[in-house]
C-alpha cells in the first residue's frame, strides 16, 4: 500500500512540481447508508403493567435505514418500549398503553389496526434464539406461507433461499434444509431467526438483547449482519452492552427508572452526552 | 491477517491509516519544496508552501477526531489500539513537520530578498535532501508496515546531527567572516535547526512504527526485530 | 471466648461431618431400595398367584367319540331332534363293556363327562352330509368341566368322596378313556374365541372383549375431543376471572370422585331419565367417558403449559393470530402429553367395574355383541361374574380373564409410553 502521491510522473526526487498535489480518494468506507427519514414516532408514550407503570411518558423519533439502540440499566424499561412497537404487549393481560406510537404517519394502535398485519411488518428477534421445532426450510418458510406472501413453492423456495443468503446462513444449511433448527448452534440459531424475520420482507426489525447468549465470534458476525441489514431496514435494538450499542448504531437512546434520559447521535453521546446521568451510565459511575 | 468480521471497522481503520499517508506525502512535499525553493530562490513556490501548511494542520485534526471516534465507538485492543494511537502520534509529528517547513519557507522568502549566498545554500540543500529522502524512507516503512526499514531511518537520525554540527561550523565562520552576512545567516541557521528538528520528527516516527508494529517501547537498546532468525540489528548509536 | 478456628480444624470438621453425610446417605438409599423391594416383592406374589392359577386355563381336553349314526334315532330331515347325548353315552358304555341299570344311572352318570358341544357338532355334521346316518363317525368335542378339571389333576381321588364332584365310576371312565387315546389336550382357542357361557368349558372371553372395546371406541370418540377442546380453551383462549378458576377447581375435584357415583350419574341420567339401552356399550361408553374427561383435561392442560413461551412468542411476533399459535405451535408440541394422558385415561377407564355394574353389565350375556346399542359385557364385569359362579373350572378362568385385561392395560400403557418417546421433540 504505497502512498508516493507526490513524486513527479519522471520520478524525480524532491522535484515535486508547484501548484496543488494530487490527493487520491480515500478507500470506500463500507455501508454509508445515509438515515432516513423518521419511520416511527412515539408521543407520550406510557405503558401500565395491571397498576405498576414501567414507562413514563416516553417521546423519541426512530429513523429509516439506521440502527437505533436503546440502552439503560435493568428494568429501566427498553424491553417494554420495545415491545409497544409491534403491540406484543398486547399479549401480556392486564397491560395497557397510552400515548401515540406512528409508523409512517399511521397510529397503531388505532382500531382499525390489527396486531397481525402490524407484525408482519414489523418483525422481532429474541434474546435466546427460538427457531420453531422444524425444519430450517420450514422455520423460515413460516411466515410467508401464514401471510400468503408466496404463489407458489417455487416462489417460496426463492423467498426462502434469499433470506438465508441475507441473513449470512446459505452457505452453511444448503445442504441440509430439511434438518431440524433446533440442531444449529447458537449463533447459526440466531441468524435463522433473523432469516426468518426478514422472509415476510419487514420494513422494521426490532431485536430484544440478540446477542445475549451467544459467543463473542457469533456476536461479531450478529453485529456485522445488523451493519449490512440497516440498508434495507429500519432496526431498533435493545442491549445492555454499551459497547455493542457504541460499535453497531449510529442513533443512541438511554432510558432510566422508565423514562428516557437522552437520545442522540451515538458518536456523541458516547464522546460527550449532554445529561449527567448519561455520563454516569456509559462511564460506569452508576450506583 | 484475515479481515475483520464487522467489515466497517476494519474499513475505518484503513481509511485512517490512509489518511495519516496522504497527510504524510502531503508534509513530505512541504518539506522538499521549502528546500527548493530556497536553493533556488523560488518566491512563488515558497509562498505555496506557506498557504499549504493550512491543510495539514485541517488534516491533522481531522484525523484526531477520526481516532477519537474509533476509539470511543469501536474499543479497539491490541494492535488496533496501537494503530490508532500511532495514527495520532504520526498526525501530531507531520503536522510540526509542516510547520518547521513553512517557517523554512517564510525565511526563504526573506532570504530572496537579499544577496544570493550560493555556497551556504547549496549546504542547506543538501541536508534539505538528506531528512527529505528519511522522511520518505520512514513514511514508505509507514505505508508498507515494515518494521525494518523504520528502524533503518532510526539508525541514521546520526547523520543529521553530522550536518548540522558542520552546518553549524560553516555558518559561523562565513559569519564570522563577512559581518554583512549575519542576517542571511541567522536565517540560514534557523533553517538548520528547522531541518535537524525535522529530522527528529522522522526519528519519533520511526519509533512509533515500531512500537505499532512490535507492540514494544523502543528502549534505544539493541532493537531485535525478527520473530522467524537471531538476526539482529546493527547496534544503534544513542540517540541525541 | 471461642477461639479461632485454624484451617486444621476446619479440614478436621468436614472430615467427621462427611462421613456423618455418608452414612445417612447410605442410610437413605437402603430404605429407598428396600421399599422397591417390598413393592416388587407384592407385585410379583400377586402375579404368581394369578398366573399360578390361571395357565391351566389356556388348554382344554377334548374328547374323541366315534358315534353310530343309528338310522332308527337320527332322523336325517331333522337331526337337531336327536338325542346325541344319551346315543353317545350309550354307545361309550357299551364300548367299554359296561351294563346299565333300568333308570340308566351310568349312562347318565356318562353323559356327564361330555360337554353339550357334542351334541351340535353331531347335528352339524349330519346336517352338512346326511348320507353319514347309519355310518360311524367320530365326533370330537370338549369334555365336561369337572373331567377337564380331572384331567388337569385338579380333582383327585385323594378327596373323599362326597366332597369331591366326581364319583370313584366317572373317574375309572375317564382313566379308561384316556388310556384309550380318545383325549388330546390343546390350546384352549375357545378362551378366545367364544362368548360367555353358562358351561365353563365353552366360556370364553371374546364377547367381554369386543364389548370393552366398543366401550373404549365410544369413550375415546367422546372424552378426548372434548377433553383437549376444553382443555385448550381454558389453557389458552379462557379469560382469567373467578369463573374460570371456579372451573379449574372443579375439574380437578371431579377428577377424584369415586367412580360408582359416575355409574350412578350414568344410571339415573342415561338409562331412566334418557331411556338408553340398559348395558350397551353405548352407555357404558358415555359413564366412562365422564369418567375419564377430568383426567384428560387436566394432563392436556399440563402439557400445553409446558410447552415455552419463547414458542409462542416467537410465534405471535411473527404475524401468526391466537388461534394459529395455538394449533401450529402450542398443540403439536404438546402433542406427546396429550397422547400419552389420553392413552392413561383410557387403559384407567378399561379397568373401572363398578360404574359397569350399576348400568346392569352385570348379568349373564352370551354372544357377541354386534352394535352399540345392544346390552354387553365387559372384561372386568366378566371377572366379577365368574367370580361369582359356582362351577369350579370357573376359579381358573377368572384368573386367565384378568391376565387377559393386564394383558391389555400392559399394551396399552406400552403403547403410551413408545409414542411419547417417538415424538418427544428437543427445544
Amino acid at each position: 500500500m504505497k502512498f508516493n502521491l507526490f513524486r513527479a510522473a519522471d520520478g524525480t526526487e524532491g522535484g515535486a512540481p508547484a501548484g496543488t498535489p494530487v490527493i487520491a480518494a480515500p478507500p470506500v468506507v463500507h455501508n454509508s447508508t445515509p438515515m432516513g427519514p423518521t419511520k416511527i414516532a412515539a408521543r407520550d408514550v406510557s405503558v401500565f403493567y395491571g397498576e405498576k407503570q414501567a414507562l413514563f411518558d416516553v417521546s423519541l423519533d426512530i429513523p429509516d435505514k439506521t440502527v437505533t439502540a436503546l440502552i439503560g440499566p435493568s428494568g429501566c424499561g427498553k424491553s417494554t418500549f420495545l415491545r409497544t412497537m409491534n403491540r406484543m404487549n398486547d399479549t401480556i393481560p392486564g397491560a395497557r398503553v397510552t400515548g401515540r406510537i406512528e409508523m409512517d404517519g399511521a397510529d397503531i394502535n388505532a382500531k382499525s389496526v390489527d396486531p397481525v398485519l402490524l407484525r408482519a411488518r414489523v418483525g422481532m428477534v429474541f434474546q435466546k434464539p427460538n427457531p420453531f421445532p422444524k425444519s430450517i426450510y420450514e422455520n423460515v418458510a413460516y411466515g410467508p406461507r401464514i401471510h400468503g406472501l408466496a404463489a407458489s413453492k417455487g416462489e417460496l423456495d426463492s423467498v426462502v433461499e434469499a433470506s438465508l443468503k441475507r441473513a449470512g446462513l446459505w452457505e452453511e444449511v444448503a445442504d441440509r434444509l430439511h434438518s431440524p433448527g433446533t440442531g444449529l448452534s447458537g449463533g447459526q440459531q440466531q441468524r435463522l431467526v433473523i432469516a426468518r424475520a426478514i422472509a415476510v420482507e419487514p420494513e422494521v426489525i426490532l431485536m430484544d438483547e440478540p446477542c445475549s447468549a451467544l459467543d463473542p465470534i457469533a456476536t461479531a458476525r450478529i453485529e456485522e449482519l445488523i451493519d449490512e441489514l440497516r440498508e434495507r431496514y429500519c432496526i431498533v435494538i435493545v442491549t445492555h452492552s454499551m459497547a455493542q450499542a457504541a460499535r453497531v448504531s449510529q442513533r443512541t437512546a438511554f432510558f432510566h427508572l422508565g423514562r428516557l434520559v437522552e437520545t442522540g447521535d451515538t458518536e456523541d453521546i458516547f464522546t460527550n452526552p449532554r445529561e449527567r446521568r448519561t455520563l454516569d451510565y456509559i462511564t460506569g459511575r452508576f450506583g | 491477517m484475515p479481515q475483520h468480521t464487522v467489515k466497517a471497522y476494519g474499513d475505518e481503520l484503513n481509511q485512517l491509516t490512509a489518511e495519516v499517508a496522504r497527510m504524510g506525502g502531503l508534509a513530505e512535499a512541504q518539506v522538499a519544496d521549502a528546500v527548493d525553493s530556497v536553493a533556488r530562490r523560488d518566491v512563488a513556490l515558497a509562498r505555496a508552501v506557506v498557504e499549504r501548511d493550512a491543510r495539514l494542520d485541517a488534516m491533522h485534526r481531522d484525523i484526531e477526531r477520526k481516532a477519537i471516534r474509533l476509539i470511543a465507538l469501536r474499543q479497539p485492543v491490541a494492535s488496533d489500539l496501537r494503530r490508532t494511537l500511532a495514527s495520532m502520534k504520526l498526525a501530531m509529528d507531520l503536522e510540526r513537520t509542516g510547520d518547521l517547513a513553512k517557517n523554512i519557507a517564510k525565511r526563504g522568502l526573506i532570504l530572496a530578498e537579499g544577496e544570493p549566498v550560493q555556497p551556504l545554500t547549496r549546504s542547506i540543500e543538501r541536508m534539505g535532501k538528506l531528512v527529505s529522502m528519511r522522511l520518505r524512507d520512514v513514511l514508505d516503512a509507514y505505508a508498507a508496515a515494515e518494521v525494518d526499514r523504520a528502524i533503518a531511518v532510526w539508525n541514521t537520525d546520526d547523520e543529521v546531527d553530522e550536518h548540522y554540527n558542520a552546518l553549524f561550523r560553516e555558518l559561523l565562520t562565513y559569519m564570522m567572516g563577512d559581518p554583512r552576512t549575519i542576517t542571511a545567516g541567522t536565517h540560514l541557521l534557523f533553517m538548520a535547526k528547522n531541518l535537524e528538528r525535522i529530522g527528529d520528527h522522522a526519528t519519533n516516527i520511526a519509533e512509533t512504527i515500531y512500537y505499532e508494529i512490535t507492540g514494544q517501547e523502543f528502549t534505544g537498546e539493541r532493537p531485535r526485530w525478527n520473530p522467524d532468525a537471531a538476526e539482529a540489528a546493527p547496534e544503534p548509536p544513542t540517540p541525541v | 471466648m471461642t477461639e479461632p478456628v485454624t484451617p486444621e480444624m476446619r479440614a478436621e470438621r468436614l472430615r467427621a461431618g462427611l462421613k456423618r453425610r455418608y452414612a445417612r446417605e447410605g442410610r437413605f438409599r437402603l430404605y429407598g431400595l428396600l421399599a422397591i423391594g417390598v413393592a416388587v416383592g407384592f407385585l410379583l406374589l400377586l402375579l404368581g398367584r394369578i398366573i399360578e392359577q390361571g395357565h391351566t386355563a389356556f388348554y382344554a381336553h377334548t374328547i374323541t367319540v366315534p358315534v353310530y349314526m343309528d338310522p332308527a334315532r337320527v332322523d336325517r330331515a331333522y337331526p337337531q331332534g336327536t338325542n346325541f347325548e344319551l346315543l353317545v353315552a350309550e354307545q361309550q358304555l357299551a364300548r367299554m363293556g359296561i351294563a346299565d341299570d333300568a333308570q340308566g344311572t351310568k349312562a347318565a352318570a356318562m353323559r356327564s363327562l361330555f360337554s353339550s358341544e357334542l351334541k351340535f357338532a353331531a347335528a352339524a355334521r349330519i346336517q352338512a352330509n346326511p348320507n353319514l346316518v347309519g355310518q360311524t363317525v367320530p365326533i370330537a368335542a370338549p369334555v365336561a368341566d369337572d373331567a377337564d378339571l380331572f384331567f388337569k389333576h385338579e380333582i383327585s381321588r385323594d378327596t373323599p368322596a362326597d366332597q369331591r364332584r366326581l364319583s370313584d365310576e366317572q373317574i375309572d371312565w375317564l382313566d379308561r378313556m384316556k388310556a384309550s387315546g380318545q383325549v388330546a389336550a390343546h390350546f384352549n382357542t375357545g378362551l378366545f374365541t367364544k362368548g360367555d357361557s353358562t358351561e365353563p368349558e365353552l366360556a370364553g372371553v371374546l364377547g367381554a372383549v369386543v364389548g370393552s372395546a366398543l366401550m373404549l371406541l365410544v369413550t375415546a370418540f367422546i372424552a378426548i375431543p372434548l377433553g383437549v377442546g376444553a382443555a385448550l380453551y381454558l389453557e389458552e383462549f379462557a379469560p382469567r376471572n373467578r369463573l374460570t378458576d371456579l372451573i379449574e377447581v372443579n375439574i380437578n375435584n371431579l377428577a377424584a370422585v369415586p367412580s360408582i357415583i359416575y355409574g350412578l350419574l350414568g344410571l339415573a341420567l342415561f338409562i331412566n331419565w334418557m331411556h338408553l339401552p340398559r348395558a350397551s356399550p353405548l352407555v357404558g361408553g358415555l359413564v366412562l367417558a365422564l369418567m375419564a374427561l377430568p383426567t384428560i383435561i387436566i394432563a392436556t392442560r399440563s402439557s400445553l403449559k409446558a410447552v415455552p413461551p419463547s414458542i409462542r412468542e416467537a410465534a405471535l411476533a411473527m404475524g401468526a393470530s391466537k388461534t394459529q399459535t395455538v394449533f401450529q405451535h402450542t398443540l403439536p408440541l404438546a402433542m406427546p402429553g396429550v397422547m400419552t394422558g389420553a392413552i392413561i385415561s383410557m387403559a384407567h377407564a378399561l379397568g373401572e367395574t363398578a360404574p359397569l355394574l350399576l348400568i346392569g353389565m352385570v348379568s349373564f350375556i352370551p354372544g357377541i355383541p354386534a352394535s352399540l346399542g345392544e346390552p354387553t359385557g365387559a372384561l372386568p364385569s366378566l371377572v366379577y361374574i365368574w367370580e361369582n359362579a359356582s362351577e369350579r373350572a370357573f376359579h381358573e378362568r377368572t384368573a386367565a380373564a384378568i391376565l387377559v385385561l393386564l394383558a391389555f392395560m400392559i399394551v396399552m400403557n406400552a403403547a403410551a409410553i413408545f409414542l411419547r418417546r417417538r415424538f418427544e421433540r428437543r427445544w
